[in-house]
């Protein structure tokens, strides 16, 4: 049992943990501001060309390919375009036109159903892995080798090998299903409106797992072993020591998960496009693969680039998050 | 909490869930290595493991189906744009580490808000000015725009990695008679050794699986990257699956190769661009 005397001790611990962390960044901090003044090379003509000269060819083409795209896509988004001519402007119209679209608002709930896939899945199964992980299971070391292997295979490739396996044509999960006897299951399972956006998650899930496992791993790095040790040496269950002290000290870690998969989950176009294209009856459609549709197929420039311009803003609004949370977590 | 100290009841759940996983994660490999040394005739019915060995399925995939051209326009790309993105991005990271100039925070902020830019997010001004400024089906079209669109992850490690050398090192040099390219050569960059090998590992796996650009900025298929070339394989032939999968085990084997030989700096970069 968990008593009132034991938690006292445990907040105890935690507070002296914590302080020692903030003193240590803190000294960190001033120790780094410290040497980047006295790191400074002086302030002359010569300097500050030689540091502009350095600057330059990095800064051009970025300004060029970046910013300038950046800027045009904005204004395309505004416009009404072909591709060719004079494009015409029709203001909010390509918003509108997107937002009373049934196939955009579908994109965009699939979109959002990834991110909750995400928001739940990943971090709940992530920390749980990086848990069993970190407590010393016999090949945890192999196992961590492999849940990452995922993440560094061309999504291209990710997607070919799991369009054969989920295949009607002697695909690979209706093999398993008929070894075990279960042939009434089988079935198309990307070319299945209920089960296409299932098949496609089951990948994206298989594909990205790996991060929130190892980020998770970093962060209970982190966390010193006497104390999780005192948190059971005062009779704390292994499920308290996980609530009451190993969460609320990846809390940040936990948020910056969470925040990285939503980001992912309004970038899927690859694997979606090679599993499916977006169909059947545009049942795995999400937001970047109908914008592909639209400027690739009906050459509707102005809707492609207001649907990107509205990725963007989802985008930069995670990203603000992320950049306040980065003020108070280093790992 | 100690693996030991779990009572067996729940350890051996869980151990038998991690087994499964295990199984999960390797399962797609195995099924396409075996599919890659079966036979077309067997193609529907191929499991876990081989039932024959064909390996002229790989040299039919890099002859007949171009994966040879692709193989080198990757190898290309990717490394033309690991130059571009690592020299000027080293170069850009210590000006903003070591020197001071007005507006130096600003265009530090400036690229750092490039992280949130995908290549999805750019596609359509790029395809659009690609006519324009003639880069459609260019030689260098790819590495110049994945190079710039790495800028921001690179830029962000290096100047932080720069701001921890001392600076007695750049006095030292300077005393030495280094001027600041020779110092940046000959004194800095070698002690970086590590940062780079982490931002460049990020980056080429990036560049190695980038799709979208490459296939819509390269419509000539003597220039196509793998990628490219792989979707372009699947939806236009006959799929001869042994023949597919051969293509595909090729491809994943550089990345493989480099995950085995560098896993932790590569998974330490991969972590901290995951960002982008």
């Amino acid at each position: 049992m968990l008593t009132a005397d034991s938690l006292d001790h445990i907040h105890k611990i935690l507070s002296i943990y914590l302080w020692r962390v903030s003193f240590f960044d803190m000294a960190n901090l001033f120790a780094k501001l410290q040497s980047s003044k006295q790191s400074q090379t002086g302030r002359t003509w010569a300097n500050r060309l030689t540091a502009f000269g350095f600057l330059l060819p990095a800064l051009t083409i970025f300004i060029f390919f970046e910013l300038f795209s950046l800027l045009y896509n904005v204004y395309i988004g505004f416009h009404s375009w072909k591709g060719f001519g004079q494009p015409t402007f029709v203001g909010l119209a390509n918003y509108v036109d997107i937002f009373t679209d049934k196939l955009f608002r579908g994109a965009l709930a699939h979109n959002l159903i990834f991110m909750v896939i995400a928001l739940v899945f990943m971090t709940v199964f992530g920390l749980f892995l990086a848990l069993v992980l970190d407590s010393g299971m016999p090949g945890a070391g192999i196992f961590r080798g492999l849940i990452f292997l995922p993440v560094i295979i061309p999504t291209v490739v990710v997607g070919l090998v799991w369009t054969r396996i989920f295949s009607s044509q002697g695909g690979l999960l209706n093999q398993f299903l008929e070894l075990f006897n279960l042939v009434n299951l089988q079935q198309d399972w990307l070319g299945n409106p209920r089960t296409a956006l299932s098949a496609v998650l089951v990948v994206w899930v298989w594909r990205h797992l790996g991060y929130s496992v190892i980020m998770f791993g970093a962060g209970l790095l982190g966390i010193p072993d006497d104390l999780k040790d005192a948190a059971a040496l005062d009779g704390a269950s292994p499920s308290q020591t996980v609530s009451k002290i190993i969460i609320p000290l990846l809390r940040s870690v936990i948020m910056i998960v969470a925040i990285l998969y939503a980001i992912f989950a309004f970038k899927v176009f690859t694997l979606v496009f090679i599993m499916t294209g977006g169909g059947p009856y545009n049942a795995t459609e999400v937001m970047n693969t109908y914008m592909y549709d639209r400027v690739f197929r009906f050459f509707e420039m102005g809707i492609g680039s207001s649907i990107t311009n509205l990725i963007i803003l989802i985008l930069l609004s995670f990203a603000a998050i992320r950049g306040r949370l980065k003020a108070d977590v280093e790992y | 909490m100690r693996w030991k100290e779990i009572p067996f009841f729940i350890r051996l759940p869980i151990f038998i869930l991690m087994l499964f996983l295990a199984f999960l994660t390797i399962a797609p490999f195995m099924y396409f290595i075996s599919l890659s040394l079966s036979k077309f005739a067997d193609t529907y019915n191929i499991f876990l493991w081989p039932t024959s060995f064909e390996i002229h399925n790989y040299v039919e995939a890099w002859n007949t189906v171009n994966l040879g051209i692709h193989y080198r326009n990757s190898l290309y790309v990717t490394f033309l744009a690991l130059v571009f993105n690592l020299s000027l991005g080293s170069l850009a990271a210590y000006a903003m580490a070591r020197y001071d100039f007005p507006l130096r925070e600003p265009i530090y902020n400036f690229f750092l808000a490039g992280l949130i830019l995908s290549s999805e997010s750019l596609l359509i001004p790029l395809f659009l000015n690609a006519k324009v400024f003639g880069i459609l089906n260019k030689w260098w079209t790819l590495p110049v725009i994945y190079a710039t669109l790495g800028l921001p992850f690179t830029i962000f490690v290096l100047r932080a990695f720069f701001e921890t050398l001392p600076s007695e090192l750049i006095d030292a040099a300077t005393v030495d008679g280094c001027n600041a390219i020779q110092t940046f050569c000959y004194v800095m960059l070698p002690l970086s050794r590590s940062a780079l090998l982490t931002v460049g590992l990020f980056q080429f796996v990036w560049f190695w699986d980038e799709f979208i650009l490459a296939i819509s900025l390269v419509t000539n298929n003597e220039l196509r990257t793998l990628t490219a070339g792989l979707a372009k394989l699947h939806g236009e032939y006959f799929i001869d699956y042994p023949v597919l999968a051969a293509a595909l085990v090729l491809t994943v084997i550089p990345v493989i190769i480099v995950y085995i030989l560098t896993q932790r700096q590569l998974i330490r970069g991969m972590t901290m661009g995951a960002m982008k």
